[in-house]
């Protein structure tokens, strides 16, 4: 999760300034693609949601009482555009563009075998599964705040959590006894 | 020991770190700085009229909550019925109609007012070429996109009789707002009921059988034509093959009570069409009537000396669609609800296809009457327009209004100080916008 954004940068965004709010975006940007992109996997939908996000956040940023964590109100923003964007068009995650950063340590062969297949199964979870996940375990939110992104329980956080974390577990503890093999 | 409610899996959250992410496009910050700026004078017009705007919203709101139109895409949304399942569906339907060279099959309708079934044979291909055959013995609608020429072998309505009465129309437009192909019943009135579906943000979706095949089926609530209520239904329900995506039956009902149904079935996808299939033979000495619509098919680069001006193209058009046709015309009929527009003049009409769907970019001169929407829904059904900013391109400052409602075609329509615009065809809210952004005078 980013650190805590200058609050003269947020006063500034909040009375409207144009150049406060692109420091704002900026400063969330990466996490909020992250999300967004692992959510629609697709860039020009991960673009589209992410605009909508922005001019929404934009437009309600005057009235933010900071009654929230900024991050956990954006990134509420940010959530709603992208299951909006599942609704309006697809859900279907093209598997073939979701690539693992490759580690140039590895071997060639094993970089090809391992690619895709976290993304795969990332992809192959719910979207709403999908979300917590990222939200808690890579980017770091605490349970409260993700219930809160989501507009869910705070158990129902850790049930989707256990779900996704079954799934995916499996296919990192397979990774590890593969490369343990050779 | 970590807090259990608390719990992060350190080494899955480093694993999921790892994985790629795009930048965004290029333009994204641009986009989105033109769209702040846009935000920011909007704000200032609201704020310049607040209890107008309050009274405004208030009663669209009440209008929307009345007639049961989708929520906004900026309605929160986390609730809500199968999200997912619905995405599904539409993304499947959307594929199917994407995907295919040419379709061919019956479609089979039946008015239970009436109590009549009507049946049609057709063959639709990319290009927006038709042939329908039907209702009636020896009756054949034919369309040659590559020409622009509309032929049709029919009985009177009004006259009754076995007696078959022949008609060429040429210089067809590519479609709408001008008055397109003949290919109404196919693209338009399945068309429209596919679109209601894929609008739809929320529709309900049941897992049902269908013939004995797996379907799924969305629940469309739509709004009753104001005019005449009782002919037009406030619920759709749309069945969708699951193995091929195909809209395979479409239901209009009314308070629970069907008022037609539209089925389609021996659909055959990309088999080759018979030679001269979409150009209807006319037997030898048969009188037939023509009429000219006025459109002629040029090179782009052309389209300017007809037109008088240079029209309006889209740098950007969504992945896949394609330039199909360009059609000008020095002159041609009305357009809008009831055609109440002013006689259109220098008309350039651009069509892009990818599949079996269809956009099409429109520009004429505005003149000195007053317009409204080219593409509103017909007479009884009431639109509600976005207004929109496009922060860039030649519409940029432009009077412009997006709609999305399930009676009428995804459009978004403009004025400029010299030309009537429209986008309109199958794309989303967000196509709509960047490609009518993207305009510019060629």
């Amino acid at each position: 999760m980013a650190e805590d954004l200058d609050p003269r940068i947020v006063r500034r965004a909040r009375r409207g300034d144009q150049r406060a709010f692109a420091q704002l975006v900026r400063h969330y940007d990466d996490g909020l693609r992250a999300l967004a992109y692992r959510l629609l996997g697709d860039r020009d939908r991960m673009d589209d949601a992410l605009q909508e996000a922005y001019v929404n956040a934009f437009r309600a940023l005057p009235g933010f009482r900071g009654d929230a964590e900024l991050a956990t109100w954006l990134y509420r923003i940010a959530y709603n555009a992208c299951i909006d964007e599942l609704r309006r068009t697809r859900i279907v995650v093209p598997l073939d563009s979701v690539r693992e950063r490759a580690d140039p340590s590895q071997p060639a062969d094993e970089r090809v075998a391992a690619r895709g297949d976290l993304g795969a199964a990332l992809a192959a979870l719910p979207p709403e599964d999908r979300a917590t996940v990222l939200l808690v375990d890579a980017q770091g939110f605490d349970y409260r705040s993700a219930a809160e992104i989501l507009a869910v329980p705070d158990g129902t956080v850790a049930s989707r959590l256990n779900r996704a974390r079954a799934a995916l577990r499996r296919h990192l503890d397979d990774r590890l006894e593969g490369a343990n093999e050779r | 020991m970590s807090n259990e409610t608390d719990h992060r899996d350190e080494r899955l959250g480093a694993a999921l770190r790892a994985l790629d992410q795009p930048e965004h496009r290029p333009e994204f910050h641009r986009e989105l700085r033109g769209r702040l700026s846009a935000e920011r004078r909007a704000s200032r017009r609201r704020w310049a009229w607040p209890l107008a705007a309050a009274a405004t919203a208030a009663a669209v709101a009440v209008a929307l909550i009345a007639i049961g139109i989708p929520r906004t895409h900026k309605t929160p949304s986390i609730a809500g019925p199968q999200p997912a399942s619905a995405a599904l569906v539409k993304s499947h339907l959307r594929e199917a109609l994407t995907a295919m060279r040419n379709l061919s099959g019956m479609l089979v309708a039946t008015e239970a007012s009436r109590g009549t079934t009507e049946r049609w044979r057709f063959v639709l291909d990319v290009a927006g070429d038709v042939r329908l055959e039907g209702p009636g013995d020896g009756e054949v609608v034919t369309y040659d996109s590559s020409t622009g020429v509309a032929r049709s072998i029919q009985h009177s309505a009004s006259m009754g009789g076995s007696a078959l009465f022949y008609a060429e129309r040429t210089g067809v437009a590519p479609g709408p707002p001008d008055l397109g192909p003949p290919s109404w019943l196919i693209p338009e009135r399945l068309g429209a009921y596919v679109r209601a579906a894929l609008a739809s943000r929320d529709p309900g979706v049941r897992e049902v059988t269908y013939e004995g095949r797996a379907a799924w089926r969305l629940d469309v609530h739509t709004v009753p034509n104001a005019v005449a209520p009782e002919l037009s239904g406030d619920e759709l329900q749309v069945t969708v093959d699951r193995r091929t995506g195909m809209p395979v039956l479409v239901v209009e009902q009314k308070q629970g009570k069907v008022l037609r149904t539209l089925r389609l079935g021996q659909l055959a996808v990309d088999t080759a069409p018979a030679a001269g299939a979409f150009r209807a033979q006319f037997p030898a000495g048969a009188e037939v009537m023509r009429s000219d619509d006025g459109f002629q098919r040029v090179p782009l680069a052309r389209a300017a000396g007809v037109a008088g001006y240079r029209p309006l193209v889209p740098d950007r058009v969504p992945a896949g669609y394609e330039l199909a046709e360009v059609a000008v015309a020095r002159e041609s009929a009305p357009t809008g609800k009831e055609g109440g527009n002013p006689r259109s003049q220098g008309v350039v009409s651009l069509s892009y296809r990818r599949g079996l769907d269809q956009f099409l970019v429109t520009t004429r001169l505005r003149g000195n009457g007053t317009w409204s929407d080219p593409l509103a829904s017909g007479e009884g059904f009431v639109d509600h327009p976005d207004r929109v900013d496009l922060p860039a391109g030649a519409l940029a400052g432009a009077d412009a209004e997006l709609v999305l409602s399930p009676r009428a075609l995804p459009h978004l329509w403009a004025l400029t100080d010299d030309l009537v615009v429209t986008v309109g065809g199958d794309l989303s809210r967000s196509e709509l916008t960047r490609v009518a952004g993207s305009l510019r005078a060629r």
